[in-house]
C-alpha cells in the first residue's frame, strides 16, 4: 500500500513537472511574432475552408459520414500519458506489482487530455454541423459520444492486446465509424453497440499492463516528445532531443553537388545534419509550402514581403538549431578546425537552404494573385534578408 | 617531440588532480600512461588535447604550445577517446571523409587508407551504416579509424581495448606497432598491464595525480627496486604504499 502510494505520487510529479516544461516552451512561443501570423493564416484558410465546405456538400448524409469518418479516426488515435522513458525499464518495471495507483492517474489524466481535445475538434466542427444538421441536441450528443469512445479506446488501447484482430487501426476505425453512424441515424443501435463494446473492454481490463507494452508506451512518450518539440522548434531554439536520424540519400546528394562539398568539414556536417535529422528537413518543407500558400493567397505586396521575410526568418532559426546540437562533441575540439571554418560552413549551407526557397518563389507566379514583377521583387527582397542572415544572424550561433 | 613540463592541473576552480607531472614522448616510441581509476590519466589527456588547460606548468609539441597555435598543434596530433563520440546523422564512412576533409587529406589518401582500414577491422560492411546502430567495441573502432586514418606524427589513445573483440586489439596493437615504425610517438593509457608490458617501449606509473616511477621496463624495475619483476607486480607495489 505504502509502495503503491509512492508510485502515484511520482506520477503526480511528473505531471507537474511536464507541465512546467509545456509552460515554459508556450511562453517562449506565445513572444515569438512568428506563431500569430501562423494563427491568422490558419483562421483564414479555416474560415475560408468551413465556407466552401459548406456550399459544396449540400447533402446531409454525406456531411454526416464525413463527420462519422473524421470522428472515427479521431476516437481511434490515443496516447496514455505515463511519462515513461528508458530508464523506467529497469527501475519501475519491477515494481510492476505496486503501479496500480501509477496507472490509474495515467489514465486519469490521459482522459482529461483526450477528453480536452474532443471538445476542440468538435468545437471546430460545430458551425458546420449546425448549419448542416439545425441540431443543438444531436451535436451535444455527439460530442458526448466522442469523450466516451475517445475513453474505451484509452483503456484498451492500455491493455494493448497483441494478436487481437482489434489492435489493429484500421478496424478500429470501421466499429467506431459504425457507432457514430448509428448515433446519427439509428441512436437506439447506438446505445446498444456502445452497450455491448463498454462492457468487453472494461470487463476485461485490469490495472495492470503486459510487459510487453512498456516498451510501445516508451516510445510513444519519445514520438510525442519528439512532435511536441519539432513543432516548439519551428518557433525558438530548442535543446537537443531524442534524435530521429533517416538516411536520405537523394537529398545528401544536394550537398555533395555543391562546389564547397569537399572544401569544409563543417559545410559536409551541417547539410547531412539538416537532411537526416527527421523532423528538421520536413519542418523546413512545410515552412516552405505554408509560405507558397500564403503568397498565392495574397493580392498585397506588403503582405507579400511580410510573408516572405517571415518564413526566411522561421526557416533560419532552424538552422541555429543544428549548429547548436553539432557544436560540443569533444571530438570534434581535438580536430585542427576553427570557428571560422564552422561560421563559413553554416553560412553556405544558409545560402544555399534558403536560396533554395527564394529561387523556387518564380514557381508559384503563374498561381499567385501578385504580378511576375511583385514576385521578382519579392526574390530580391528575399535574397538582401538572405545575405544578412547567413552573413551576421547564423554564423553568430557558432561557439567551438 | 611531445613534452609536458611540470604540469598541475585538474577541474575550475580548485580540483587539483595531477601535480607537478613531467613527461616526454618521442617520435617512433609507444608510452603506457598506468594508473588506477581516478589516477589522473584522462586529465592528464584532456590537457594534453587542450580540453583542459592546467594550472600551471606547460605542454609543447615541437616546442609550441596550444595557445600559440591551436591549429598546428593539433593537426600533428590524432587521438581515440575513452568513450566513442560520433555524430548521430553520419555514417561510419562519412565520419572518414569528415575526418580526412578537417585534416587536409586529399580524396586518393581517404579512399587507401580508410578502405585498409575498414578491412582491417573487419568493417567494410558496415562503412555505409550509421554508427548509432552499432555495438559498443564497433562504436569504438569507428573511433579508432578516424584516428588512424590521419596518420598524424602523435597519437593519444584513452583505454584503447574496453569493448573490442580479440581480432580488434590485435588489429589495433599491429597498427600502433606500424605507426611506431614509421616514427608516429603514442600515448596509451590503460588498465591492461599484461598487455601494456608487450608493446608498450616506455611507461609512465601514475598514482593520486603523481608520477611515481617512469622509464623503460628496466628502469621503473630498478626505480622500484624490483628486478625482474612485472609491470603488474610494481604497479601493485606502487598502488599499496
Amino acid at each position: 500500500m505504502r509502495q503503491e502510494q509512492y508510485f502515484g505520487e511520482l506520477y503526480n510529479k511528473r505531471v507537474k513537472q511536464n507541465g512546467k516544461e509545456v509552460v515554459r516552451y508556450l511562453t517562449r512561443i506565445g513572444s515569438n511574432s512568428g506563431l500569430y501570423y501562423l494563427f491568422i493564416l490558419f483562421l483564414y484558410a479555416y474560415i475560408q475552408g468551413t465556407t466552401w465546405l459548406n456550399q459544396w456538400v449540400t447533402n446531409q448524409q454525406l456531411f454526416l459520414a464525413v463527420v462519422a469518418i473524421v470522428l472515427a479516426i479521431f476516437v481511434t488515435k490515443s496516447h496514455i500519458r505515463t511519462f515513461f522513458t528508458d530508464t523506467d525499464i529497469t527501475f519501475l518495471l519491477p515494481a510492476e506489482p505496486y503501479l496500480r495507483g501509477f496507472f490509474t492517474k495515467s489514465i486519469l489524466y490521459s482522459f482529461a487530455i483526450h477528453a480536452l481535445q474532443s471538445v476542440l475538434l468538435v468545437m471546430f466542427i460545430y458551425p458546420l454541423f449546425l448549419a448542416k444538421t439545425e441540431s443543438v441536441p444531436l451535436f451535444l450528443l455527439t460530442l458526448f459520444a466522442v469523450i466516451l469512445l475517445k475513453g474505451l479506446h484509452l483503456l484498451y488501447h492500455f491493455q494493448y492486446r497483441q494478436g487481437s484482430i482489434f489492435t489493429n487501426r484500421f478496424v478500429q476505425i470501421i466499429i467506431a465509424f459504425a457507432l457514430f453512424m448509428s448515433l446519427f441515424f439509428k441512436p437506439i443501435l447506438f446505445l446498444v453497440l456502445f452497450g455491448v463494446t463498454s462492457y468487453l473492454i472494461i470487463m476485461k481490463t485490469s490495472l495492470l499492463i503486459p510487459s510487453f507494452h512498456w516498451k510501445i508506451l516508451v516510445e510513444e512518450e519519445k514520438k510525442r516528445k519528439s512532435g511536441f518539440i519539432s513543432i516548439i522548434n519551428i518557433f525558438v531554439d530548442v535543446p537537443k532531443e531524442q534524435i530521429v536520424v533517416r538516411r536520405r540519400a537523394w537529398l545528401v546528394s544536394l550537398f555533395t553537388k555543391h562546389p564547397y562539398a569537399t572544401k569544409s568539414p563543417f559545410f559536409y556536417l551541417f547539410g547531412r545534419s539538416l537532411v537526416r535529422q527527421g523532423e528538421f528537413f520536413g519542418i523546413y518543407i512545410r515552412l516552405t509550402l505554408l509560405m507558397y500558400i500564403a503568397i498565392c493567397l495574397t493580392t498585397n505586396i506588403y503582405v507579400g514581403i511580410l510573408i516572405v521575410l517571415i518564413g526566411l526568418h522561421l526557416s533560419a532559426n532552424q538552422l541555429g538549431y543544428h549548429v547548436k546540437i553539432n557544436n560540443y562533441p569533444m571530438l570534434l575540439r581535438t580536430y585542427p578546425v576553427t570557428n571560422e571554418d564552422a561560421k563559413l560552413g553554416i553560412s553556405h549551407v544558409s545560402v544555399l537552404m534558403l536560396g533554395i526557397q527564394i529561387l523556387l518563389l518564380i514557381v508559384v507566379s503563374p498561381i499567385a494573385q501578385l504580378s511576375v514583377v511583385e514576385i521578382l521583387l519579392l526574390q530580391g527582397i528575399g535574397i538582401c534578408y538572405l545575405l544578412f542572415v547567413s552573413l551576421k544572424i547564423v554564423p553568430n550561433k557558432v561557439m567551438l | 617531440m611531445l613534452t609536458i613540463e611540470h604540469v598541475t592541473g585538474g577541474y575550475p576552480p580548485r580540483l587539483v588532480v595531477t601535480k607537478d607531472v613531467s613527461f616526454q614522448v618521442d617520435p617512433g616510441k609507444i608510452v603506457g600512461l598506468i594508473g588506477l581509476n581516478g589516477a589522473g590519466k584522462s586529465t592528464i589527456i584532456k590537457q594534453i588535447l587542450g580540453i583542459l588547460r592546467p594550472f600551471s606548468g606547460e605542454i609543447r609539441l615541437n616546442g609550441k604550445t596550444l595557445q600559440q597555435d591551436p591549429v598546428q598543434f593539433r593537426s600533428h596530433l590524432s587521438y581515440i577517446p575513452e568513450v566513442p563520440q560520433f555524430y548521430q546523422e553520419l555514417t561510419l564512412w562519412e565520419h572518414l571523409q569528415f575526418t580526412a576533409l578537417a585534416y587536409g587529406l586529399t580524396t586518393e589518401e581517404l579512399e587507401y587508407r580508410g578502405n585498409d582500414l575498414l578491412e582491417r577491422f573487419r568493417m567494410t560492411k558496415k562503412k555505409n551504416e550509421f554508427p548509432s546502430t552499432f555495438s559498443k567495441g564497433m562504436q569504438q573502432k569507428v573511433m579508432i579509424l578516424c584516428a588512424f586514418l590521419v596518420e598524424r606524427p602523435y597519437l593519444i589513445v584513452d583505454e584503447p581495448f574496453v569493448g573490442l573483440d580479440p581480432l580488434a586489439i590485435d588489429a589495433l596493437v599491429e597498427l600502433m606497432k606500424e605507426r611506431r615504425e614509421a616514427g608516429t610517438g603514442i600515448l596509451v593509457s590503460t588498465h591492461i598491464l599484461t598487455m601494456a608490458e608487450k608493446y608498450c617501449d616506455e611507461f609512465i606509473l601514475f598514482h593520486e595525480g603523481m608520477i611515481r616511477y617512469k622509464g623503460s621496463m628496466e628502469d621503473i624495475q630498478k626505480q622500484s627496486g624490483k628486478t625482474g619483476a612485472s609491470l603488474e607486480d610494481i604497479f601493485i607495489g606502487v598502488v599499496k604504499e
